[in-house]
């Protein structure tokens, strides 16, 4: 994949996850639509361009939207590194692959923000680790399988 | 890309992303030129998709609440009756107050309270993430805005702004905050006031401390700022939903804020002036 099109495809998920994901808050908790991207595109494509992808996305979100610069480009280049390794062990068509990929991009995510949050100062708990790490796995894997389901449906139709 | 390469690429990066952490954490006074030019091309889009998401989902909340607006309606008529009886007293005490106003004149007394200037400005990006509930304003250093200004909304208390850009500014919610605010409680009589810091909050409720023996604390008093610290005095700030401690010397309460952090789509700003931004900086 051609870096301009990594480019494009990294303004659109982080325009629609800073404006339109509003309209997708299930009791204030919203899907992690870039984690989805992630572990979507590590079974499309090599580590390269997953990598390239993880670092646009979490540069975008760290500029504008949080509180540091670096939590989010280094939670999503672990959750790649760790997507990638594992892609390979997995049947692509079997829907058990995105889900097992989005539940532990999920939990790697999650920790290192709780990790790097609380060594920040900032009062993060247990609890809202759990309730985070539980509700995103429930709505990030449901998202997943249904990407997941569609876009291989459709290139085994092809 | 081989593996030995790929490690070392996830070290490097690991190593870096940790000092930029440390470096960023807290805030900055000002962002790079890249940072500007990025912001400049991204604000308009977003503030167009933002501004045409929160259209849809009012529409979808009227449509869905049609049944609550009947119940909603003799609320407000109550509440309507009491406030206009409300209003006879506060006319007699402004009467008072004016007496009072005209003393301070005769002994030219000299006011703290300088009218600081009040911007509005649109929401444009909200961190849609699930730990921290920050957003992105379209207003920043070129239209006066300091670092530490404070970020009210007709409801009452927001946050404040923690970094800043020159035609943006990123905010964080009391949620999220680690500084403290100092409150008080709204009421008229003397005897019932209490004071009181929030210190930390947690899944969205601030957990405060109150500074008075045997304070008359009741669920659902409320609560706003006491002017101490870089919150002015009077903002609204939330309701006490739970007294969890009270051994007689300390009590430590619950805060549901005022302010629904996910429907806000203007907000106004409280400039502060740049001594006391840099002071706070310092700090």
């Amino acid at each position: 994949m051609k870096n301009k099109y990594i480019l494009f495809w990294a303004i659109c998920i982080f325009i629609i996850k800073t404006t339109l994901l509003d309209l997708f808050t299930f009791s204030n908790f919203h899907p992690n639509i870039i984690l989805i991207t992630i572990v979507y595109f590590s079974f499309k494509y090599d580590f390269k361009v997953v990598f390239k992808l993880a670092i646009i996305l979490g540069l975008l979100q760290d500029i504008f939207v949080s509180l540091f610069i670096g939590g989010n480009i280094l939670a999503y280049i672990l959750v790649t590194f760790f997507v990638c390794n594992f892609e390979t062990v997995f049947n692509k068509r079997s829907f058990i692959s995105p889900l097992f990929l989005i539940t532990i991009s999920t939990i790697i995510y999650n920790m290192i923000y709780f990790v790097l949050g609380n060594l920040l100062g900032y009062n993060l708990t247990v609890s809202q680790l759990f309730s985070i790490v539980s509700l995103g796995i429930l709505f990030n894997s449901i998202i997943q399988i249904i990407i997941h389901r569609y876009f291989f449906k459709k290139r085994v139709m092809r | 890309m081989n593996t030995r390469f790929r490690n070392f690429l996830i070290i490097f990066c690991f190593i870096l992303l940790i000092i930029s952490i440390g470096f960023s954490n807290g805030g900055r006074t000002s962002t790079t030129i890249v940072e500007n030019i990025t912001a400049k091309v991204f604000i308009p889009i977003q503030k167009n998709i933002l501004a045409f998401s929160n259209n849809i989902s009012s529409k979808v909340e009227s449509f869905s609440n049609i049944f609550v607006y009947k119940t909603e309606n003799e609320q407000l008529k109550k509440e309507n009756k009491r406030l206009k009886n409300k209003l006879k007293d506060a006319k007699l005490s402004e009467y008072e107050l004016k007496r009072l106003d005209k003393l301070k004149e005769s002994l030219n007394y000299i006011d703290n309270r300088k009218s600081n200037e009040i911007l509005t400005s649109n929401i444009i990006a909200k961190n849609n993430g699930n730990w921290f509930k920050t957003f992105l304003i379209n207003a920043g250093k070129n239209q006066g805005i300091k670092k530490y200004s404070v970020v009210i909304s007709e409801n009452g208390l927001i946050g404040k702004i923690y970094e800043l850009g020159d035609e943006y500014s990123k905010v964080i919610t009391i949620v999220d905050s680690k500084s403290k605010i100092s409150f008080e409680n709204l009421t008229d009589n003397l005897d019932d006031k209490y004071q009181g810091v929030i210190e930390t909050s947690q899944n969205g409720v601030l957990n405060a401390k109150v500074y008075k023996s045997n304070p008359n604390v009741e669920k659902g008093d409320e609560i706003i700022t006491s002017g101490l610290g870089i919150y002015p005095k009077g903002i609204t700030i939330g309701k006490v939903v739970e007294i969890t401690k009270n051994d007689g010397f300390l009590l430590e309460l619950k805060i549901k804020p005022i302010i629904d952090f996910e429907n806000l789509d203007k907000v106004m700003i409280y400039t502060i002036d740049r001594k006391k931004s840099e002071w706070l900086d310092e700090k």
